[in-house]
């Protein structure tokens, strides 16, 4: 479950920028904009994603997970939310969020409001919520195993924030 | 020709010398005074910039990410975007510690106005019940103050709480929202009424609905929050501008106003100050007026007391509006499409009657918010679906989403203060005392709280709109930024209180003229009252 270490640049922009669009595809069903993509990384090497509390082994481990994107990605991103809900994963879904809802491609498939009736509206949350508990409960044959083998592998330390540009 | 030394740049202090100069008073302002930065993309709506501005990103979220509200953070749904940092940036030389409320300053030419929402609702004779005078000594100078600023509102249900008074303008159209929510209240008024004490009506907004000099028309950029780049919020900084073009007036920027000095027989000689290069000055004045926001000005009167060798100075008495958010959903307009370029802050208010046998002073006030532009990351991640689904149905329920931000009026309390820490050495070694801000929330605020509570989600209920369980948030004390009481304004000759006219007793040259002379914190946003009692005490002594 170990990392590439995070203060090798290059390797590091490569793999950021291709979680980067993983999660954009995830998202929103796209691909991000090259200006996403430097931002992306910009805010991994001034240190803001990665916080102590957030980023043991199973949040790595949920992070590699979901980089493969698909069904993957919405496993991890289901289980995320109730198991690690300020956890490195969804840190850096919500960045990518962030990231795309201001920009000048991307922001469009995020405001979209998706005009229906209120009963299709509560119909889908019906569906929504009957969707998230499947998948809760499929992502936990996968992850509880997952989480006792990372409890027992010691943590890599977290580099810290960086003050100004880098 | 008579002349006096003002502190401040804020709500309080900007009408204060605008009377003082009608009165003929020479007036040098002295202020920190951070200045604004420039607009970006001035002529863009919200959506427009994000279209096509090409540092959308920085603008919206900081060059550091700093508007990125990150799952797990302590922010609010409404976070303060990052340029408008310059508004809150504390300052070195004025260090604090706090126990109880969390306090917010500012060092910015126009104060905390400069991010205010601009809800401006006169207090009415019930709860200025321990004030020394009635709404009748301020009514006039509501008047003025709404001539100088620009008031939105029209005469409705929420005018049984909220006094009428001159030069009120036509508001802005309702956004869809807004409108449905009013229709709606329109069917089943007498029932929120009389079942539950809740009345609607237009909120009264400092907002301009058509230009002039120096501000436009509002023109529904949606970018309120970001900081109004057509000035049609009004800020303080506007009138600065003003009384920058009078003969008699001075402004004194980048110089923070440490302590007064007093002879003998109470008659303040001179203040210390310190320059923005960190050297210091002392100035002579003939009369000093603090009106620098509660906190700031409770300062400056303790470390000169410190100064004249008082041991351990304490102003008891402070006060802050508890604020409660509830957001709702609206049934009636799930599924519709959200009007983004659209005014963005409350355009309509609750007007709560207390519960029966109590006080009119226990009134319960609130701003209802619709949302439209907002940031969408910080409502996605708040729900409980992976953030795929989340975002899916926060797109479902945009136009159906918004917030209502209830105010709970508040008493001084003497264990509530404003005192000074001088154990970092600070006295013996001339150097800088800790702030230090004491308070606790009074017994019984719950049962306040959930009565009202109960009520507005019932009022809302009847409205078609439901509050999602788990998502009411009780916010910090301090969160308001409303802060009063410390030297309240009184009718007997007690220590640490003003004279009816704001003037300190025990100093024969000193007056206050900020939210400190407050006896009393009613629920309404205290601003427009800030400014209309500044007006007033500079008529009275002046
Ligand atoms: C987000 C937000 C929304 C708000 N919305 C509303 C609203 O809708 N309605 C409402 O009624 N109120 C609202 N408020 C509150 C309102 O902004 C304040 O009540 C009001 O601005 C206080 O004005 P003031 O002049 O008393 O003090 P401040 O605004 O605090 O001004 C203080 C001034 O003094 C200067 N200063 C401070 N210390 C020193 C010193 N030692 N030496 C020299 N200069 C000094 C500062 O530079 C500044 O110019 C809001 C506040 C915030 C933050
Ligand atoms: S919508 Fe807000 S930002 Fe836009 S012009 Fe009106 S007041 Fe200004």
């Amino acid at each position: 479950m170990a990392e590439a270490p995070t203060d090798s640049p290059a390797l590091d922009r490569e793999l950021l920028r291709r979680e980067c669009v993983a999660w954009t595809r995830h998202l929103l069903g796209v691909a991000p904009s090259p200006a996403v993509l430097e931002r992306y990384v910009d805010a991994h090497r001034l240190g803001v994603v990665e916080t102590p509390g957030s980023s043991g082994n199973f949040d790595r481990a949920l992070v590699r997970l979901a980089r493969g994107g698909g069904l993957s990605a919405r496993l991890c991103d289901v289980h995320g939310r109730l198991f690690r809900p300020a956890g490195l994963l969804r840190r850096k879904l919500v960045l990518t969020l962030a990231l795309l809802e201001v920009d000048a491609a991307a922001h469009a498939h995020v405001d979209e409001s998706r005009g229906s009736s209120a009963l299709g509206v509560l119909a889908g949350l019906a569906g929504r919520a009957c969707l998230f508990v499947l998948l809760l409960l499929l992502g936990l044959f996968v992850f509880l195993p997952l989480r006792l083998l990372c409890a027992f592998t010691p943590s890599p330390a977290v580099p810290p924030a960086r003050k100004g540009a880098p | 020709m008579k002349s006096l030394t003002l502190v401040g740049s804020g709500a309080s202090a900007v009408h204060f010398a605008e009377t003082a100069l009608e009165r003929g008073w020479r007036v040098t302002l002295l202020d920190v005074g951070r200045a604004r930065p420039e607009h970006v993309g001035p002529e863009l709506s919200f959506a427009g910039l994000k279209r096509s501005h090409p540092r959308a990103s920085e603008y919206f979220l900081g060059p550091r990410f700093e508007g990125v509200l990150f799952p797990g953070a302590a922010g609010e749904y409404y976070g303060f975007p990052p340029h408008r940092e310059y508004v809150f940036a504390g300052h070195a030389g004025q260090p604090w510690r706090a126990e109880g409320l969390e306090p917010l300053f500012s060092f910015a030419r126009g104060g905390l106005a400069e991010a205010w929402t601009g809800a401006v609702f006169p207090f009415r004779d019930e709860e200025l019940v321990d004030w020394p005078f009635g709404h009748d000594r301020l009514a006039p100078h509501y008047d003025t103050v709404a001539r100088r600023i620009g008031v939105m509102g029209v005469e409705d249900d929420l005018a049984a709480f909220v006094p009428l008074h001159a030069h009120l303008e036509q508001p802005l159209d309702l956004d869809p929202h807004s409108r449905r929510l009013a229709e709606r209240y329109g069917q089943v008024r007498g029932r929120l009424h009389g079942e539950l004490g809740v009345y609607l009506g237009r909120s009264r907004a400092a907002v301009l609905g058509s230009a002039r000099p120096g501000r436009g028309a509002c023109e529904k950029k949606g970018r309120c929050l970001w900081g109004c780049p057509n000035d049609s919020i009004y800020s303080p900084l506007h009138s600065l501008r003003e009384l920058e073009a009078h003969p008699e007036f001075q402004y004194r920027s980048g110089v923070l106003v440490q302590s007064f000095e007093v002879e003998d027989g109470g008659r303040v000689t001179a203040v210390h100050l310190r320059r923005a290069d960190g050297t210091r000055e002392r100035l002579p004045v003939e009369r000093l007026v603090l009106a620098a926001g509660t906190l700031s000005s409770g300062r400056i009167v303790l470390e000169s007391l410190a100064r004249a060798g008082e041991p351990a100075p304490r102003l008891g008495g402070l006060m802050d509006n508890r604020q409660v958010l509830v957001p709702f959903v609206n049934l009636s307009m799930l599924g519709s499409p959200v009007e983004y370029e659209s005014y963005q802050y409350h355009q309509l208010a609750l007007g709560i009657t207390p519960p029966p046998g109590r006080s009119g002073r226990e009134y319960v006030h609130g701003l209802v918010t619709t949302l439209k532009s907002a940031l969408i990351h910080p409502i996605a991640q708040s729900v409980p679906f992976d953030l795929r689904s989340a975002l899916g149905l926060v797109r479902e329920v945009h136009a159906a989403l918004g917030l209502v931000n209830l105010n709970f009026h508040d008493t001084r309390r003497p264990g509530n203060a404003l005192e000074l820490d001088f154990s970092g050495g600070g006295r013996e070694r001339g150097g800088e005392s800790r702030l230090v801000i004491r308070y606790e929330p009074e017994p019984g605020e719950g049962a306040r709280i959930a009565d009202a509570l109960g009520r507005v989600k019932r009022a809302l209920w009847r409205l078609s709109c439901v509050v999602p369980p788990g998502m009411v948030h009780v916010r910090p004390m301090g969160a308001s930024v409303h802060y009063a009481g410390t030297l309240p304004m009184s009718r007997t000759e007690e220590p640490r209180t003003t004279t009816e006219s704001g003037r300190l007793r025990g100093f024969a040259n000193l007056w206050l003229a900020d939210g400190s002379t407050f006896p009393f914190l009613p629920a309404k946003n205290l601003t427009f009252t800030l400014m209309a009692n500044a007006s007033r005490l500079a008529c009275e002594d002046f």
